[in-house]
């Protein structure tokens, strides 16, 4: 924290500096003759020396740093490009509602599980996968990605593998990405999913005692063993250890947080990993698991400290937002739908349920929230249009502190199904994401001032400070 | 990918834009600025693309830059290229 408030951070208004030569403005952060400038509307950023920073300052810019100025969008003069902060409504990801059921009870999960849980049927999937297909060949798509999503995807094996194999024989490459809890992953499955290039995200939470705490089978035994299995599974059909792992993060796991890191990193060889605040819902059993405004500002800190320090120490591991968030800040990432530029839901992302019915996102408990059927008959694209003026999903999401926000580009009021399903309707912001966000950032800026070779190692190589 | 910090040694030197994805289709070099929403076909490369890439993204001199055009584009204009290079946010 020290480190961090030495960081100055200042707004440099919009001036004009000749006529016709308009200077944006910006959000300026300072330390060792060195700064970064980023434009919070449009999410462009750019690096300069102390000499630079006051040509800005004393609004004599030379023409070399216009022109970088120009190209970064923080100038405009006449006849120069204009920036675009717009996402147009072009879905490439979709998420498929197989099935509710579950083999595992975790104490966390905000899935409102029936006693009886359904499956898809084989002619609704049939009408969702020949929706997608239609829809892909209007727009020009032949690379997609189909999350099939449960309760556990992997008990409709059988659908998952349908989908895959339709789709390719109507001419789309789609890219599957499951995130299971390895339970039923066998050596078959594993091969069968290797074979066809199918992402596998595990979910783990940490150490084995904590993991079996929050993660039961349905019938109330411990999951950690099975889970190890599912994973060796994978491993040996060929993934190694190129396969995702999701780490819920709840008050019970942050105490361990260095010790889990630790055990990822050097006895299960974890090069890359996501963790995830754990969220609240209505039908969350355990309300204690989440954390406080506190403990979540901590947990940015130690997280990074616990990374870097196991990457000095020789093991290259990372974790994925922070991944994200770096290079939302250093190049603008669009890859992320949800951190990136904001909640991508209803325009590069759209969910079905089991009846059909077509969401904004995996929000599919919230019926109100549907935008229509692939039974209407109706295209996809302006049934979206229709539905950003109909549907809560759609709403704006702006507390009093996202006007000045330098990350409002990247967040734009966080995750709007985290919102839904905290508070039943969609007003304010996702607080989780806000917090996150406003205390990552800094540190990440910071280190972007400080120690700018640690950006080279907590990317895996991909962006270099140079 | 390298982000840079300008000073007074590079900032006359252009660069390949951070906002730049490039493919090659049908030998074509295609190249999309996100943060302007430009796309820009390339002149026909003369030289292995991916070393041609590669210099952009190392930087070229301002001073050097219309003899990279030439040396690198099939092209009649360099300066012309160029100029296209700059306006739709290619080169910063
Ligand atoms: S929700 Fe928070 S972090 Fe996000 S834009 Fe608003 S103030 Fe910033
Ligand atoms: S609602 Fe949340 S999970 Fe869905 S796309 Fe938006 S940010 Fe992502």
């Amino acid at each position: 924290m020290e480190k961090l408030t030495a960081v100055r951070r200042s707004f440099i208004s919009p001036f004009v500096q000749e006529k016709d030569f308009d200077f944006t403005g910006g959000y300026c952060f300072e330390k060792n003759g060195s700064a970064f400038l980023l434009n919070p509307d449009v999410g462009s950023s750019i690096l300069l020396d102390r000499d630079h920073l006051e040509e800005i300052k004393n609004k004599k810019i030379s023409d070399d740093l216009q022109f970088k100025l120009i190209q970064r969008g923080f100038m405009k003069v006449p006849g120069s490009p204009q920036c675009t902060d717009e996402e147009s409504i072009l879905p490439r990801f979709f998420i498929i509602d197989l099935t509710q059921a579950c083999n595992f009870r975790c104490t966390y999960c905000f899935r409102h599980l029936d006693e009886t849980p359904r499956t898809i049927s084989n002619e609704t999937l049939q009408s969702i996968i020949d929706f997608i297909a239609d829809y892909c060949k209007k727009t020009n798509q032949r690379e997609i990605h189909i999350q099939p999503w449960g309760g556990e995807p992997l008990i409709a094996w059988k659908k998952i593998l349908h989908i895959h194999d339709d789709l390719q024989e109507k001419g789309i490459k789609a890219v599957l990405t499951i995130e299971s809890n390895a339970g039923l992953i066998t050596p078959r499955v594993a091969k069968e999913a290797y074979e066809r290039d199918i992402r596998i995200g595990v979910s783990i939470d940490g150490l084995p005692e904590i993991h079996n705490l929050q993660r039961k089978l349905a019938n109330g035994k411990d999951s950690f063993e099975k889970m190890r299995q599912g994973m060796q599974n994978l491993r040996d059909a060929g993934y190694g250890t190129r396969h995702g792992i999701i780490t819920v993060l709840t008050r019970n796991t942050l105490p361990y947080l260095e010790e889990f890191l630790e055990y990822f990193a050097i006895d299960l060889k974890i090069d890359r990993f996501k963790l995830n605040i754990v969220k609240d819902s209505p039908v969350m059993k355990d309300k204690g698991l989440c954390l406080s405004n506190a403990e979540i500002i901590d947990f940015q800190k130690r997280l990074l400290k616990k990374l870097i320090e196991l990457n000095k120490r020789g093991h290259s591991i990372i974790e994925l937002n922070v991944f994200d968030k770096l290079q939302n800040l250093l190049i603008r990432n669009k890859g992320n739908i949800c951190i990136s530029r904001g909640c991508l839901g209803g325009k590069k992302m759209i969910a079905f349920d089991m009846d059909g019915r077509i969401f904004p996102c995996d929000i599919t408990d919230y019926k109100e929230e549907a935008v229509g059927s692939v039974n209407d008959g109706e295209e996809l694209i302006p049934l979206l249009e229709k539905a950003h003026h109909k549907t809560d999903f759609f709403a704006k999401k702006e507390s009093e502190n996202c006007a000045s926000c330098p990350w409002w580009f990247f967040c734009k009021g966080g995750c709007t199904t985290a919102i839904k399903y905290k508070k039943g309707k969609v007003e304010g912001v996702d607080e989780l994401e806000c917090l996150s966000n406003r205390s990552l950032y800094p540190e990440l800026i910071r280190m972007f001032l400080e120690e700018h070779e640690l950006v080279k190692i907590l990317t895996k190589n991909k962006l270099e400070i140079a | 990918m390298k982000v840079l910090r300008f000073t007074k040694n590079n900032i006359d030197t252009f660069y390949l834009s951070p906002y730049i994805e490039y493919t090659f289709d049908d030998e074509k070099l295609v190249l999309r600025n996100d943060l302007f929403a430009k796309v820009l076909i390339a002149p026909q490369l003369k030289k292995d693309p991916e070393k041609t890439m590669q210099m952009l993204k190392e930087g070229i001199p301002s001073a050097d830059a219309v003899a990279f055009v030439r040396d690198n584009f099939v092209c009649n204009d360099p300066q012309q290229v160029l100029e296209a290079f700059l306006q739709n946010g290619i080169l910063e």
